[in-house]
């Protein structure tokens, strides 16, 4: 099962929050940071941006605002800017890393285009946002900044639950059954002790068989067979 | 009186066991080095993006352009991938001769970040300009990449020729061939349109 898990799928599948994920100790974080804007909102959990109550994206380290321009949402992560739709759609991802000076630091509207602030420099995106340019005339004023705002007690469970569902995969819990490290240290000890008695069972079992194959045969040599000799 | 062909045989058994146990010491010594050499850590970034358009467009990077991925488009995509296409649109680079795609597609766990340039219906160059995992980064390697050279589509979006994988990276070798023809896909709506 593990040397098929990508095909089988079980690299991709996950154990649902529960019992096991209480057996790993594991427990949902507490939101990082959470915008709202145009009716939604942007909640960082862990690494996991969502949108309302939909998974946007994993692997993010950072959410440092929200803003809105022509339905698009632009959520600012640490180098990136994410587009989503109004139904939590993911649209597309600008990675601007190669033209920051740093990490994003804000997003904000200035008529009605989306501006990032990066190592106190500013950056402009264009009418499709589909990339961003240095404002170099920009000095920060009338931006419309995104602020963060706590993000309401239900929606935070909510979100804690579908993360808890996305920790672990069912090839990891495998692993584990596997290896015997699901019961810790010990467990794995005991799987060594145990495969290394099959091996020795295996082996002294088949010395066994020829010990007595081979006292079978002397005594078929020796007579007819039955212990009698005429 | 112990005969000697019992000497002899017990000699020989003896020298054949010690041949057997340096052939299985050196074997043991061999697979641990391998074993605990392990890959190095070869992920990384290797190229920045705008990197990548200035190689591909020496004349001047045209500006950026937005494709909305729906509709057949879509569903020929999605069947080369075999999953959802993960976004509504994609963005690209084109001047009218080639056309630079920077997509992304998942090898095992994490996304690899790939650029693929076109220019009349067949790919001039594809290169890995990240990779996030611990395994499979040999894709990087120009003895792979090198393979999409002129490489195009037949009429069922498959790629015109067989592409030579590499031990130990079957699934960035499958992702980056995926990447190929998904970008030869779009390549193709984008003229055919213009």
């Amino acid at each position: 099962m593990l040397n098929h898990g990508h095909r089988l799928g079980i690299d991709q599948n996950y154990v649902g929050p529960g019992w096991v994920t209480k057996l790993y100790g594991i427990e949902a974080p507490p939101p990082s940071d959470s915008f709202a804007a145009g009716g939604h909102r942007a909640t960082l959990l862990g690494e996991t941006l969502y949108f309302d109550r939909s998974r946007l994206l994993k692997g993010i380290s950072a959410l440092n605002g929200m803003t809105v321009s022509e339905g698009l949402f632009a959520i600012a992560g640490d180098a990136s800017v994410i587009l989503s739709s109004s139904e939590g759609e993911r649209v597309d991802e600008i990675d601007l890393t190669g033209m920051l000076p740093g990490p994003i630091q804000r997003i904000g509207l200035k008529g009605g285009r989306v501006v990032v602030m990066s190592g106190g420099k500013y950056f402009v995106a264009d009418a499709m946002l589909a990339g961003f340019s240095p404002a170099t005339e920009e000095n920060g004023s009338g931006i419309d900044w995104a602020d963060a705002t706590p993000a309401p007690a239900d929606l935070v469970a909510e979100l804690q639950n579908d993360f808890l569902g996305e920790t672990l995969t069912i090839e990891r819990v495998t692993a584990d059954i596997h290896s015997g490290r699901i019961l810790g240290p010990a467990g794995a000890y005991f799987m060594d002790f145990i495969a290394l008695s099959l091996i020795v069972l295996s082996m002294t079992g088949l010395f066994q068989w020829r010990q007595r194959r081979n006292g079978n045969g002397r005594r078929n040599g020796n007579g007819n067979g039955n212990g009698h000799s005429h | 009186m112990i005969s000697t062909p019992s000497i002899w045989a017990s000699a020989t058994r003896s020298t054949d066991m010690k041949r057997w146990l340096l052939i299985l010491l050196s074997s043991s010594t061999l697979a641990a080095a391998v074993a605990l050499a392990g890959d190095g850590g070869q992920a990384g970034r290797y190229m920045e993006v705008d990197d990548y358009l200035g190689s591909a467009f020496p004349g001047g990077v045209p500006n950026v352009q937005v494709l909305w991925v729906s509709g057949e488009l879509r569903e020929d995509i999605e069947q080369v991938l075999g999953h959802r296409f993960g976004k509504l649109r994609t963005r690209y680079w084109y001047n009218g001769e080639s056309s630079v795609w920077v997509l992304e597609e998942i090898g095992k766990e994490l996304p690899i970040t790939i650029g693929v340039t076109i220019r009349d219906g067949s790919i001039t160059n594809v290169k890995v300009l990240e990779f996030r995992e611990s395994r499979g980064w040999e894709v990087k390697y120009p003895f792979f990449t090198d393979q999409f050279r002129d490489a195009s589509l037949d009429n069922k979006h498959r790629l015109d020729r067989d592409i030579d994988g590499i031990t130990g990276a079957t699934l960035s070798v499958s992702a980056v061939t995926r990447i190929a023809r998904v970008a030869l896909i779009l390549h193709e709506n984008i003229t055919a349109t213009s």
